[in-house]
């Protein structure tokens, strides 16, 4: 096995987002600066377009908090929140954000945040997401609004779940916005963001399912994560967004026609000799090491449902100006999060077939009882209907004691040879 | 809720009439009368109605019928009735965390050994989950509606607009009179473990002593519990 490089390879479109990233922290910290407060909000569910008619710009504590652990900062701010007397079986999310607060509101990039002036709770499906705002509530003693999104039980949307969500955007949401922005809600203004999402989104779709291709150009989760960075966060709906993703578009068309795959940060991956899909979210306090795990043994990730969670575009929805409070609607109840485990399953399984992968590996999060339960049942779902090998792993999302660096290579490595060897045996794992 | 009575209409091969409707929450508005009458009183003489004589009996109404449900706790409290109990100098405590797994019955014994009246808790909040009885006029699933959206007990698993969170926790602590809460929280419970700060600091701002503890459904060591249990109880007889 390969050792991790001391400096960090990035290609272009990696630099293009870490530039996004960084200017909307400093936007924020702008923000705060002049004493001005800013909406909170989640990413699953996010109403940016919303948000932007109004001139609001979003902070949104999970990337706040992944952040933080990327930049190996969010230990602190966990163990600052079980000092205060948070489980240690909670969130980690959560924790971070807490601890965060109360170690000065700074974001991960060192600027300060702006303080709360509305919780905009978008509840799809994560039940964290009410009890993580109404520990801030009590912490900022900010106004909440939630925008109840009801769980697709059924495995599908019916009219009325629309409605319904229509609803409490015309009745609640919007009106709240207009409260704290100060300003009338413009329905024309709307739609130009919307449009400009949906530009974004074809592009975004077509990078993610470049993985389709052999070899794959990407690596579908640990380097599509900078992909989903800038529509995650506050670029949804913006030409920024739209001229990223064209270009990252146009990064990824190049490598297909060089044969070329991933650039790793430790340098260009060489032979893929593994394709896989993955579920769940990353660790982050030791994303490199564990991204090192996988490219260093051939073994890339050409889809991932963790992409997935700021919006299943794949899948075939678009935000549509024609249709805009409709296509908001639409866009929360399709979350990931938002999804029965059967349709979860299906996604999966889809995902192995259409992707030619060898196999699938679920990342389980020790913190995270609401996206972690029934992914063993996931596991033997998914290997059932394709008849391909599935890993489980656990470690934590911000909490660096629960990666274990040691098990989790040596479950890896365990399961990466037996994709060899049933290769070696049959032609294709 | 008209899908769900379809589809269990379907399931069992009956269709549910809105008279059934109304005949079943007439029983359990019944049922749940009594079951708040045998927490009421336990509040007020909590040597009368052992913790753990209660909890089984609420929670036997999960798997009896509702009718025969009822009638049980009427008998056990015509029981009471007839055999009153001694009264006992105890610390009176509130209970909380336990709303949905359910704790094991040594746990609610081990309390009580350990010098603890049990005088409010949040177990079974199915048995009492509407404050009051559903109307049995009118529309029968609008009424249900109506009473799970206006009139259901305070809980972790809801989210809570109408009050700040750790409100209801005093509200409860001031009604049953009791002098201290213990958090009783099952391991990996995120809504009561992620309740518990927002709970914690509402009873320390209404200077109401308070201890916590995990535990899981198939404890079996309650030794360190009941040590801390009584420490706390100690602490509350001796202030």
């Amino acid at each position: 096995m390969s050792s991790i490089a001391t400096s960090v390879r990035k290609d272009r479109s990696q630099e293009q987002q870490k530039a996004l990233i960084a200017d909307y922290y400093r936007r924020l910290g702008a923000l705060a600066a002049a004493g001005q407060g800013a909406p909170w909000t989640f990413v699953p569910g996010n109403l940016t377009e919303l948000l932007l008619t109004f001139d609001l710009l979003p902070v949104l504590p999970e990337i706040n908090a992944l952040q933080s652990g990327m930049r190996k900062t969010s230990g602190e701010q966990v163990l600052h929140a079980e000092k205060l007397g948070h489980s240690e079986d909670v969130c980690a999310y959560v924790k971070a954000s807490i601890g965060a607060w109360h170690q000065g509101n700074v974001g991960p990039t060192g600027d300060p945040l702006p303080k709360p002036n509305l919780l905009l709770l978008s509840y799809t499906g994560c039940f964290t997401f009410l009890k993580w705002f109404e520990l801030l509530r009590g912490e900022t003693k900010a106004p909440t609004v939630m925008l109840h999104v009801p769980y697709q039980a059924q495995g599908g949307i019916t009219n009325e779940m629309r409605a319904y969500v229509v609803k409490q955007l015309r009745e609640t949401v919007i009106p709240a916005l207009e409260k704290v922005s100060g300003k009338k809600f413009d329905i024309d203004k709307l739609r130009e963001h919307l449009r400009l999402s949906a530009l974004a989104e074809d592009d975004l779709v077509r990078v993610l399912e470049a993985g389709k291709h052999k070899p794959s150009p990407i690596d579908g989760y640990f380097g599509a994560v900078y992909y989903v960075g800038p529509i995650f966060t506050a670029y949804r709906g913006t030409q920024a967004a739209v001229d990223y993703y064209r270009d990252t578009w146009v990064e990824i068309e190049e490598r297909i026609a060089r044969g070329e795959g991933p650039i790793t940060p430790d340098g260009p991956m060489g032979e893929q000799r593994f394709r896989l899909v993955v579920e769940g979210p990353p660790n982050w306090t030791h994303f490199r090491e564990f991204w090192h795990m996988f490219h260093s043994e051939g073994a890339v990730a050409v889809a991932s449902t963790y992409t997935k969670v700021g919006g299943l575009y794949d899948r075939g929805f678009r935000h549509d100006p024609d249709r805009p409070l409709e296509s908001l609607a639409e866009y929360c109840l399709n979350c990931y999060t938002n999804l029965n485990l059967s349709s979860r399953v299906d996604l999966i399984a889809d995902y192995v077939r259409d992707y030619h992968a060898d196999g699938f590996v679920v990342h389980s999060i020790k913190s995270c009882d609401s996206f972690s339960a029934g992914q063993l049942l996931i596991l033997r779902e998914v290997e059932k209907r394709t008849g391909k090998p599935g890993a489980f792993i656990e470690s934590d999302l911000v909490d660096p004691r629960y990666f274990s660096a040691a098990n989790i290579k040596n479950r890896v490595e365990s399961y990466l040879q037996m994709l060899g060897q049933k290769q070696a045996v049959g032609g294709h794992a | 809720m008209r899908s769900l009575l379809s589809d269990l209409g379907a399931l069992t091969g009956r269709r549910v009439t809105d008279d059934d409707l109304r005949t079943s929450l007439a029983k359990f508005n019944a049922n749940r009368r009594e079951v708040c009458a045998l927490y009421r009183l336990r509040a007020e003489q909590p040597w009368q109605v052992p913790s753990a004589e209660l909890y089984a009996l609420v929670r036997a109404g999960n798997v009896l019928d509702v009718d025969d449900h009822t009638a049980m706790l009427r008998a056990y409290r015509a029981t009471l009735d007839a055999s009153p109990r001694r009264p006992k100098d105890m610390a009176r405590v509130a209970v909380r965390g336990c709303f949905c797994e359910q704790p094991p019955l040594e746990l609610i014994k081990t309390l009580e050994r350990s010098g603890c009246f049990i005088v409010d808790d949040d177990w079974v909040l199915s048995a009492r989950w509407i404050d009051g009885d559903i109307a049995t006029d009118g529309d029968p699933l609008w009424n249900l509606v109506l009473a799970f959206l206006e009139r259901a007990m305070p809980c972790p698993s809801l989210y809570e607009l109408r009050k700040e969170r750790g409100e209801e926790l005093v509200d409860g602590v001031r009604a049953s009179k009791a002098e201290g809460v213990i958090f009783a929280a099952p391991s990996f419970c995120d809504p009561a473990l992620l309740d518990q700060p927002m709970a914690m600091a509402c009873a320390k701002a209404a200077s109401i002593p308070a201890t916590s503890f995990l535990y899981s459904e198939n404890t079996g060591q309650f030794q360190v519990i009941r040590e801390q249990a009584g420490t706390f109880a100690d602490s509350i007889r001796l202030s």
